[in-house]
């Protein structure tokens, strides 16, 4: 265990810290499931697969909610080895924030993961966020006629039995590793480190001449 | 037969109205431990939990506006955010925490279309003098900058606070060695500086020499990396604005701000030399150059130019690329 891989994220704060922040967390061998989808499933998953991720998503809203946290812009991702869902959270992703935190001038409340689940429901079942130019429906603008996380896990849609084994099982088998899909898409550039004008080194300007002449 | 009478649900106005009666009572008894006023404190911290939970609602409902416009008319009918802000100190730190968001919230409910707490500060600008003060009360500060902060929302009330003798007090305090309560005051000052644009402008132009002799002294020469950065930052962000161009324009003639400036171009860390370029770049753009100012442009000529070739940013960016390119066309013209 003491040997587990860490995924380590340095977190340049701007200017609300004079140090960066630096993020331990429990490393996703397998990355986010935007990448998955992206990499291997670029039509969406099915049906049964996106049941079992947006039923242990509502867990775990249902649970923060209970905690009284708020997580503005809820995004899963997900682990090969161990089989289990984590919860991330990517604060100030448009795609996914309720449009009551993009116009928070009332402040907003746990309606706003709702929005942010129903948002990450289209993109699994289409394998992208859903088209930005058409309008939202008008009802789903409104947090009070949103349901929450504990409603939604009564409906039907989430009375399936399967498990995340599952979800191992047709999503992530065969899957490369979130290395090695980066190195395959990295290594479609051509960039050269041997480029003479990465050797470009920051000449030093000496002190600057204030003196006015008579 | 006490069944028979189920006490009435209380009103949201009668939530304010205990709330206040509550204030009323911590704030003239004198602080003993017995268990009367413990019992009053607890009731009180509960009002203030409702109150909040009426303004921005909970895991099982949402606000409801109407709700929301009687506990606001109510609130302002008499001196609750007076009591409130005198008794912060005296509450645990959950309640001063739920008191800062029910502040905060009510600078932004309407009554009737009408923001009616800006009226009530109107006539209450003292309390802004308390709020400012409490940066330095380390216990308060963060409180009192959030309430503070929300307060300036009002045009009203940034023009008070930014006349106030007091504005000066904020050069300090955004140096202050508590990290949380200068990274607060910053934002409190950068919030006075920028969101009311005609205010700001009259303000910079009417106070120009004492404001920008501490400006540069205490905020852009600083020894604190952070002051100097943040300094330089929402010093373009001041500039760059076209409300503030007369004050540009005179900024841009002085030749101890062109030095101050070139001093930050000069620094090791490249995000104070990005921000500093942005100034520094309507130096070289101003159409109407005073002598002395040509005279140090032609002095460094050679070396501006060497610095601004090697000067490169880690993303692809068009418009500074531009900015870059006219600068040094400016600067060799000369």
């Amino acid at each position: 265990m003491n040997s587990a891989a860490v995924a380590i994220k340095s977190i340049d704060l701007d200017l609300s810290h004079p140090n960066i922040l630096w993020v331990v967390m429990p490393f996703m061998a397998a990355g986010s499931l935007q990448s998955i989808i992206s990499h291997s499933h670029p039509n969406g998953l099915t049906e049964p697969c996106i049941a079992v991720v947006l039923r242990d998503t509502l867990y775990a809203l249902s649970y923060l909610h209970g905690q009284g946290h708020l997580h503005r812009s809820a995004i899963t991702t997900s682990s090969s080895s161990s089989s289990s869902l984590k919860f991330t959270d990517v604060a100030g992703t448009p795609y996914w924030m309720a449009p009551e935190v993009i116009h928070s001038h009332t402040g907003y409340s746990f309606k706003a993961d709702i929005w942010s689940f129903g948002i990450t429901a289209l993109e699994l079942a289409h394998g992208r966020p859903p088209l930005l130019h058409l309008p939202p429906s008008k009802s789903m603008t409104n947090p009070s006629k949103r349901p929450n996380a504990d409603k939604l896990l009564k409906h039907p849609s989430f009375k399936n039995r399967k498990g995340t084994d599952f979800l191992v099982k047709n999503v992530l088998q065969g899957l490369p590793s979130v290395e090695k899909r980066y190195k395959e898409s990295k290594g479609n550039l051509h960039e050269d480190d041997d480029d003479p004008s990465m050797q470009v080194k920051q000449r030093r300007i000496s002190g600057w001449n204030f003196n006015q002449d008579g | 037969m006490k069944g028979l009478f189920k006490s009435k649900p209380r009103t949201p106005a009668d939530v304010v109205r205990q709330t206040r009666d509550l204030l009323l009572f911590v704030d003239r008894s004198p602080e003993t431990r017995e268990s009367k006023r413990e019992e009053k404190m607890s009731e009180l911290f509960k009002n203030i939990r409702e109150l909040k939970s009426i303004l921005y609602g909970n895991s099982e409902s949402e606000p409801v506006s109407e709700a929301c416009a009687q506990l606001t008319q109510e609130f302002f009918k008499e001196d609750t955010l007076r009591l409130l802000i005198k008794c912060l100190p005296k509450l645990n730190l959950e309640a001063r925490k739920d008191a800062t968001q029910v502040v905060a919230n009510l600078q932004r409910q309407q009554v009737q279309f009408k923001l009616i707490a800006s009226d009530y500060l109107e006539k209450n600008m003292d309390l802004m003098d308390i709020l400012i003060v409490g940066y330095e009360n380390q216990d308060m500060a963060l409180h009192y900058g959030a309430m503070l902060r929300e307060c300036i929302r009002h045009q009203i009330v940034a023009k008070y606070v930014l006349n106030s003798p007091r504005m000066k007090k904020f050069f300090d305090y955004i140096q202050l060695p508590n990290f949380d309560i200068a990274a607060d005051a910053a934002a409190t000052f950068k919030e006075l500086l920028t969101r009311h644009k005609s205010t700001v402008a009259e303000f910079l132009s009417k106070n120009y020499e004492w404001f920008f002799a501490e400006y540069n002294t205490k905020l852009l020469e600083s020894s604190n990396y952070i002051t100097r950065r943040q300094a330089v930052k929402l010093l373009g962000d001041m500039l760059l604005d076209r409300s503030n161009s007369a004050v540009m324009t005179r900024y841009v003639s002085s030749r101890d701000n062109l030095r101050i400036l070139m001093n930050l171009l000069r620094e090791s860390s490249k995000s104070i030399q990005i921000e500093a370029f942005h100034v520094f770049k309507l130096f070289a753009a101003n159409q109407h150059k005073p002598a002395d100012i040509v005279s140090i442009f032609v002095a460094n000529k050679s070396k501006m130019l060497r610095l601004l070739e090697d000067f490169k940013i880690d993303k692809e960016d068009e418009q500074f690329e531009a900015d870059k390119a006219q600068v040094m066309r400016e600067i060799e013209a000369l």
